[in-house]
């Protein structure tokens, strides 16, 4: 998995591409840090994301729990394929802001 | 062979004819005949027609009418006795009928009741608790699983939580290690400064004294700390391993792909619907069986009640029988009045013939065909069974009836 972040002010995109799995928890811990930075939103593109394991959603799930304990609002965007129906599978849609 | 019979019959007529009338040919007067007897009607003595006179004219056509018309009462009598029977065969087979067709009726119900049961228990099935619909069963299945996936889900998340924990753990205890070996690094110096306070202590002589005793007490304190340094290396190095093996132990927790368990779900649940849909066809088409079957008990129940007919056709069958009573009483009344004595020979029998032979050729079926020969051997006419008897019988039996 590989990240691209890009900061407008206090809003974040970050385009994550690849397939996202437990040996990527290093990775994702970058974006997760991203929450304490002061930004009051992160809005992660998903539109390039092949693949997601249980671990991988788990770690979405701590992504949530950081964000919500810094008041940042996240929302997840255009998941494909095997990431949509895993999403669909969880009742993701329950839990984020997917568009 | 029916030629040669009413041939012979003429001759017993001639003979029997010829006895009276031949005398008072010369004098005609009515007198009742004796010889009429044989035809079966009682002989009765006419005042009246003892008085009025006849001719010879009038005398052959009321021999005419008497011959003529007593083949014709013994055909009625033949239809007397057959339209009871057929009233009768018509009773019982419809009784047969109404018999059987209630029996279908009942079995048709049956049927419903019983496909109606199979549909109940096609709807359901039997668990621990009692009765459950498929539709529930379907709900219930997929909730649990929604809840397998949110354990799987809230362990996944712990699992990654608790490695972020140790990865900081280790990186502390990295710093704890390097934080040792700047105290060691503090130590050994300590040693050496202690180490040359001594050696300076010795040149300073007798002043230094004291100075020798601090800094011996400095080198004691600095191996104290060295030995502690140590041991607290060690330790380290045990909370080390720990943590790594803990990291080890919870990495294997976390990479053990859930995947597969998640998405087990996708397809239990279209499962589920196909598995639902499929039973309320089954239902649909149960339901519609009960119906058909419905339907059929009714139509047979109609068929019963339509098959009331026979009280109708009894009616009617004893309506005219007791028409045709009425008819041979009549016949015969008019016979017995028309009764003459002193009657001349004729050949009268001649239509008498042409009458049974057309009655002969009415009744095809050989029941018919028989029994008018024994009704005419009663009314005193003789004849023999003629080759042309129809030998088809009436169908009664069930072998005879061809089902289209």
């Amino acid at each position: 998995m590989n990240y691209t972040k890009n900061q407008t002010g206090t809003s974040c995109e970050v385009l994550i591409d690849g397939k996202f799995t437990f040996s990527d928890h290093s990775t994702f811990r970058e974006i997760i840090s991203l929450m304490k930075t002061g930004i009051s939103s992160i809005s992660l593109d998903l539109s390039k994301l092949e693949f997601v394991d249980s671990a991988a959603l788990g770690m979405f799930l701590l992504a949530r729990e950081e964000a919500g304990k810094n008041g940042v609002t996240v929302t997840l965007k255009n998941p494909q394929g095997q990431v949509k129906k895993m999403f669909s599978v969880s009742k993701f849609e329950s839990l984020f802001n997917i568009i | 062979m029916l030629a040669k019979v009413f041939k012979k019959k003429k001759e017993e007529n001639k003979e029997v004819f010829s006895s009276n009338s031949v005398e008072n040919n010369s004098s005609p007067v009515l007198e009742v005949s004796k010889n009429v007897e044989h035809l079966d009607t009682p002989a009765i003595t006419s005042s009246e027609a003892d008085k009025k006179p006849a001719n010879l004219a009038e005398i052959e056509i009321i021999k005419s009418w008497l011959y003529n018309t007593l083949p014709i009462i013994s055909a009625i009598n033949v239809l007397l006795e057959k339209l009871p029977e057929t009233a009768g065969i018509i009773e019982n087979s419809t009784q047969d009928l109404n018999k059987r067709f209630l029996d279908l009726a009942q079995g048709a119900e049956k049927q419903a009741s019983i496909i109606q049961k199979v549909v109940e228990t096609a709807s359901s099935i039997e668990i621990q608790d009692g009765k459950m619909s498929m539709t529930d069963f379907g709900t219930m299945l997929s909730n649990t699983l929604e809840g397998v996936i949110e354990q799987i889900l809230y362990i996944s998340k712990m699992a990654l939580s608790m490695v972020y924990s140790l990865e900081d753990a280790t990186k502390a205890l990295v710093d704890i290690e390097s934080f040792n070996g700047r105290i060691q690094a503090i130590n050994k110096q300590t040693n050496l400064l202690s180490l040359n306070a001594t050696i300076e202590s010795e040149r300073a002589g007798e002043a230094g004294k004291g100075f020798a005793v601090v800094a011996s007490e400095v080198r004691s304190v600095s191996k104290e700390i060295a030995n502690l340094s140590k041991e607290m290396n060690a330790k380290i190095g045990l909370v080390t391993e720990s943590v790594r093996n803990g990291y080890d132990t919870l990495k294997e927790v976390a990479t053990t792909d859930m995947t597969d368990s998640i998405m087990a779900k996708e397809k239990i649940d279209a499962l589920m619907v196909a598995l639902i849909q499929q039973n309320k066809n089954f239902q649909q088409i149960l339901e519609g069986t009960v119906g058909t079957a419905k339907d059929i008990s009714k139509t047979i129940s109609a068929t019963v009640i339509g098959m009331q007919f026979q009280d109708r056709t009894s009616q009617y069958i004893g309506n005219s029988t007791s028409a045709l009573n009425l008819i041979k009483n009549e016949l015969e009344n008019l016979r017995n009045s028309s009764k003459v004595s002193s009657v001349t020979s004729s050949d009268a029998s001649e239509s008498n013939k042409e009458i049974v032979d057309k009655v002969f050729s009415c009744f095809q079926l050989s029941e018919f065909y028989n029994n008018y020969i024994v009704k005419l051997g009663e009314a005193g006419i003789k004849v023999e069974k003629a080759a042309a008897a129809p030998k088809s019988n009436a169908s009664s039996s069930e072998e005879d009836v061809e089902l289209f």
